[in-house]
C-alpha cells in the first residue's frame, strides 16, 4: 500500500525509524476498569511520549489473549463497554494526543458494527489504525479496501512460523508498521525470552515497514532484548496488571506513567 | 457440495484465526486432500471403522414407535451402537490417522457433553497418542461420568474456568493451547465447525452415516426416504447423514436445534433459528450474538448441543433452502427421551432426543406414507446420572 504521511500512525512510526528512535506501543483494554479511567490513562500515557496507544475492544471469546487481558476484557464487558462507547471516548480525545490511536479487536465486533460504517466512524472519531488479531490478509479484502480509501492504517500480524509468502501478503496490506508476534502463543508474560534475530531478519528481507514486536514483553530488560533487532515494542499485559493492582487508588494513572517510564528508560 | 478453495460454502466458512495457526491449517489442508486420495489411508480408515468402531450401524425400523405415532414410517440410524456410544468416534478415527500421517505425537480436543472427549481419549489410547482434553468446569460437573471415562483411558482432562465455563470456552482454550504448541500438536476438532479445512474434513469422516443409511434404506424399502431428521449443535451428525443425500432433491432434511427453555436470548442454543451470521472459532456462520457482536450465553438440557455457533455448511443449507432448521425445547426432548426408552427399548442421548421429539411433536404434519430416517446420534446412558 502507498505511504500516507498524513496518517499519524504512519508518521510517528516512520519518523522514529528514519531518526533511528525506537517506538513504544502501549496496549490497554478499553473500559477497564471503566471508560472514564481509560480516558485518564490514555492522556497519562500520551504524556510519557509513547508513540502509539492501542485500545483493545473487549470481546466475549478472545482466543489470541492470555489470562490477564482475558480478565480485563471480561470485566470491561460486565461494565457495559462496547465499540460505540469506545468510539465516543476517542472522539472526545480527537486532536488531543501526540500518540497515534489504534483500535485492536476481534473481527466479529467490527463485522457486527458493519465494516464500511466502522471505518467511517474510526475516521470521524480520531482513530489512526486498526489491528484485528483473528483476521488474516486473505480474509481482509473488505476492511483493507475501505480503510485505504479512508486513509486509515491497517496493521497485520506475522508470526515466527509465517512463511515468506505470508509475510509478504501481511506486509503488502499493512501500513504504519508490521506487528511481529514474538512467540507462538497468546498474549502475556513468559519466563523464557525467545531469540528473534533470524525471524526479524527474515521479515526485514521482505519489507521496509517499521517492525514492532509484541506478546510477552514485561520489563525494561526484555524490551531492550527485542529492540536490539526490532524498531518498536508493544506492551500490554504488564500494563493491565499494573492497572489491576492500582485499581480504585488515586495514583493509578501516575503508577501507569511510572511503569511506562521504567519500561522506556535508556531505550 | 464442495466448499471453494478458501473453504466457503456459499458465503459461509473461511478462515478467521490468528496468523500463527495459518501454517498449520495450510499443512492440514494439503495433508487432508492428499490423504483422501490415498488408498492406504482410506483402507486404514475403513478398517478401524469396521473393526474398532463396529460399523456399519443398523438402520433399524422402529416398529413400535411407528405404531404408537400412527403416522409416518420411522427408521433409526443407530449411531448409538458404535464403540463409545456416539457418532463422534467416526471423526476421531479419521483425525487420529491424520495426526499419525502428519507425525504429531500429541492431540488436543475440546468437549461439551464429553462424547467427543471420550471418543478422542479412546483413539488416543488405541493409537498411542498423548492426549489433553479441554472441558468447561460447568460441563465437568454435569458430565462427571465422562470425565472419569476419559481419565481411565489415560487422557488428561483440563477443566476450563474462563468465560461461561462451557463448550465455547473449552474451544477457546483448546485454540489458545494449539497456537502455543502448533509444531507438535494435532488439534482434533469435534464438529463440522472451525476454520477450513475442518468443516469439510469432519464431514468427510462423518459421511459414512449417510452413505450407509442410503444403501440400507434402498435395500429395505426400495426407495429413498422422504425426510432425514437429525439434531444440530455444531452439526456433525446431521451433516454426516445429510450430505450423501444432498443431490437427492426430493429428500427433505430437517436439522433440529436446541430450543432450550425458550427462544429468548441466552435461553437456547438454536444458532440458526435464533441467530445471525458472524465470525466465531474460525468461520463465518450463524451465531447467537448480541447487537455488539458479543457471543451470547447459551442453554440446552443437552450439553452436546449447548454451543452458540453451527457448522458453516448448515448456514449454507439454511439460506439455500436445502435443509430446514427447527428448534425443540428441553421439555419436549426429555419427553422423547422417556418415550423412546419405554416404547422402543432404546435410550437415546438427550441430543438425539431432540430429533426424536421433532417427529413426535409434528407427527400429524407428516403423511402416513412418509418414510423418515432419524439419526440416533448417540446413546443416553451418559445422561442417566444427571436425570436421576
Amino acid at each position: 500500500m502507498s505511504v500516507d504521511y498524513s496518517n499519524k500512525l504512519v508518521r510517528n512510526m516512520l519518523d522514529n525509524k528514519n531518526n533511528k528512535r525506537k517506538s513504544f506501543i502501549i496496549y490497554i483494554t478499553g473500559g477497564y476498569p471503566d471508560l472514564k479511567t481509560t480516558k485518564r490513562i490514555i492522556l497519562g500515557l500520551d504524556s510519557t511520549r509513547v508513540d502509539v496507544i492501542e485500545i483493545g475492544i473487549p470481546f466475549s471469546d478472545p482466543i489470541a489473549d492470555g489470562p490477564v487481558i482475558q480478565e480485563a476484557g471480561y470485566l470491561a464487558l460486565q461494565k457495559g463497554t462496547n465499540l460505540h462507547k469506545i468510539l465516543a471516548l476517542t472522539r472526545s480525545l480527537k486532536g488531543k494526543t501526540k500518540a497515534a490511536i489504534v483500535l485492536m479487536g476481534y473481527y466479529n465486533s467490527f463485522l457486527s458494527y458493519g465494516i464500511s460504517k466502522f471505518v467511517k466512524s474510526c475516521k470521524n472519531n480520531g482513530i489512526d489504525g486498526i489491528i484485528v488479531p483473528d483476521l488474516v490478509p486473505e480474509e481482509s479484502g473488505k476492511l483493507t479496501k475501505s480503510a485505504e480509501r479512508a486513509g486509515l492504517s491497517t496493521v497485520f500480524l506475522v508470526s515466527p512460523n509465517s512463511t515468506k509468502e505470508r509475510i509478504r501478503s501481511a506486509a503488502l496490506k499493512s501500513t504504519g508498521f508490521l506487528y511481529c508476534v514474538s512467540i507462538k502463543g497468546v498474549t502475556g508474560q513468559r519466563k523464557k525470552l525467545p531469540e528473534i534475530k533470524d525471524y526479524i531478519r527474515k521479515v526485514r528481507s521482505i519489507t521496509d515497514l517499521p517492525l514492532a514486536v509484541g506478546f510477552g514483553i514485561g520489563n525494561n530488560a526484555q524490551a531492550a532484548h527485542f529492540l536490539k533487532v526490532a524498531d518498536g515494542v508493544i506492551i500490554g499485559s504488564e500494563i493491565i496488571k499494573n492497572i489491576k493492582e492500582n485499581q480504585g487508588k488515586a495514583n493509578l494513572v501516575n503508577s501507569v506513567i511510572d511503569l511506562v517510564k521504567s519500561l522506556k528508560k535508556g531505550l | 457440495m464442495m466448499p471453494d478453495k478458501r473453504g466457503y460454502f456459499g458465503k459461509y466458512g473461511g478462515i478467521f484465526v490468528p496468523e500463527t495457526l495459518m501454517p498449520a491449517l495450510e499443512e492440514l489442508k494439503a495433508q487432508y486432500f492428499s490423504a483422501i486420495k490415498d488408498k492406504k489411508f482410506n483402507n486404514a480408515f475403513n478398517y478401524y471403522l469396521r473393526e474398532f468402531a463396529g460399523r456399519p450401524t443398523e438402520l433399524y425400523f422402529a416398529e413400535k414407535f411407528t405404531k404408537y405415532l400412527n403416522g409416518p414410517k420411522i427408521y433409526l440410524k443407530r449411531e448409538d451402537m458404535t464403540h463409545t456410544g456416539s457418532h463422534k468416534i467416526n471423526n476421531c478415527i479419521g483425525q487420529a490417522l491424520m495426526a499419525i500421517k502428519m507425525g504429531k505425537k500429541r492431540i488436543i480436543a475440546e468437549t461439551g457433553a464429553g462424547q467427543h472427549g471420550v471418543a478422542t481419549a479412546t483413539v488416543a489410547a488405541r493409537f498411542g497418542l498423548k492426549c489433553d482434553v479441554f472441558m468447561g468446569e460447568e460441563d465437568c460437573k454435569r458430565q462427571s461420568l465422562n470425565v472419569y471415562r476419559m481419565k481411565l483411558l489415560g487422557t488428561n482432562v483440563i477443566p476450563v474456568t474462563s468465560g461461561t465455563k462451557t463448550l465455547k470456552d473449552a474451544l477457546n482454550e483448546a485454540m489458545r493451547e494449539w497456537v502455543a504448541s502448533v509444531d507438535t500438536t494435532y488439534y482434533m476438532l469435534g464438529t463440522v465447525a472451525g476454520p477450513h479445512p475442518y468443516p469439510v474434513m469432519v464431514r468427510h469422516f462423518q459421511k459414512v452415516i449417510g452413505e450407509e443409511a442410503r444403501r440400507q434404506v434402498l435395500k429395505k424399502e426400495g426407495k429413498l426416504p422422504d425426510y432425514l431428521i437429525a439434531c444440530v449443535g455444531g452439526g456433525s451428525n446431521a451433516i454426516g447423514l445429510f450430505y450423501p443425500f444432498y443431490k437427492d432433491r426430493k429428500v427433505k432434511m430437517i436439522g433440529v436445534e436446541a430450543g432450550g427453555k425458550s427462544m429468548m436470548p441466552c435461553m437456547n442454543s438454536a444458532s440458526i433459528s435464533a441467530g445471525t451470521p458472524g465470525v466465531l472459532h474460525g468461520s463465518y456462520t450463524y451465531l447467537l450474538q448480541d447487537k455488539y457482536g458479543q457471543i451470547l450465553n447459551t442453554h440446552s438440557v443437552a450439553a452436546g448441543l449447548d454451543y452458540p455457533g453451527v457448522g458453516p455448511e448448515h448456514s449454507y443449507y439454511k439460506d439455500s433452502g436445502r435443509a430446514e432448521y427447527k428448534p425443540i425445547g428441553d421439555l419436549d426432548a426429555l419427553k422423547a427421551y422417556d418415550l423412546l426408552s419405554k416404547i422402543e427399548g432404546i435410550i437415546p442421548a438427550l441430543e438425539s432426543s431432540h430429533a426424536v421429539a421433532y417427529v413426535i411433536k409434528n407427527y400429524a404434519k407428516f403423511k402416513k406414507s412418509d418414510l423418515i430416517i432419524i439419526n440416533l446420534s448417540g446413546r443416553g446412558d451418559k445422561d442417566v446420572g444427571r436425570l436421576l
